[in-house]
């Protein structure tokens, strides 16, 4: 399992176009991933869950990612900010 | 005898012809009013067929606009939309499975959704709760076999949905 501990730089947070191309990278994957901002969680490859976040510029996130690509997966997760 | 039903536009007038900026269209906003909280599945295949062929045919709508659109950003957008509508399909589909009608899974998914996003905390993103129920009344209108216009009629209230145009 990895936790990255991720600082969101986009300038408008992750709304409904970062996070549809976030699912896009996420949904390659097998691995499971959960976005955990304070004490609520999203499914990281549900655009729903993951805009009734409101996750804005600034905020911090971990994002847990497990399953049998996680490291492949948290390379581009990284990459994706 | 027929009532005749008389619809005031206000605004200025323009003269024909091309004009960039933004638009709006026209649409019911009680679409949802209309549809019952716990309507039952009573053959869960066909509500499931009911529902793919709306996604489907929304879809198609979606992509079709997306592919004659002449800005990177208009097709980012309208792929952000694809996506939102998949996320909400997939869920209806769950619920379908479980018993509900398609109509009623979709009207609670797409509110449930709306006001979560709308109270998420952030104002940037709370205003993205509009896209939510922007498509989920798109997929509504299709599965309740009606196109994505419908003219004016007393007593109904409407809203004016913003539609994207890009100025060059």
């Amino acid at each position: 399992m990895r936790v990255l501990h991720v600082k969101l730089l986009n300038k408008s947070g992750l709304h409904a176009r970062p996070a549809s191309v976030f699912i896009q990278t996420t949904k390659r994957h097998s691995s499971r991933i959960i976005i955990r901002k304070g004490n609520r969680e999203a499914d990281g490859k549900n655009v729903l869950q993951i805009l009734s976040l409101g996750i804005d510029m600034g905020d911090e996130v971990d994002i847990i990612i497990d399953g049998e690509d996680e490291d492949v997966t948290a390379r581009e997760v990284e990459d994706f900010n | 005898m027929k009532a005749m039903v008389k619809v005031l536009f206000k605004g200025k007038p323009v003269s024909q012809g091309f004009a960039i900026g933004k638009a709006f269209i026209l649409r019911r906003s009680d679409i949802f009013r209309e549809v019952d909280d716990n309507c039952r599945a009573i053959e869960v295949e066909k509500e499931l067929e009911k529902l793919w062929r709306a996604l489907s045919k929304l879809r198609e709508k979606m992509f079709k606009l997306r592919d004659s659109a002449t800005h990177n950003q208009l097709r980012d957008i309208i792929n952000a939309q694809v996506t939102i509508l998949e996320a909400i399909a997939g869920e209806v589909e769950k619920e379908i499975r479980e018993g509900l009608c398609a109509e009623s899974s979709l009207k609670r998914i797409t509110l449930k959704h709306y006001n979560q996003i709308s109270s998420s905390g952030s104002e940037l993103i709370g205003m993205r709760a509009d896209d939510v129920l922007d498509v989920g009344t798109q997929l509504m209108s299709e599965l309740r076999g009606r196109g994505p216009f419908i003219p004016p009629r007393r007593g109904t209230s409407y809203w004016l949905q913003r539609i994207y145009c890009l100025q060059t």
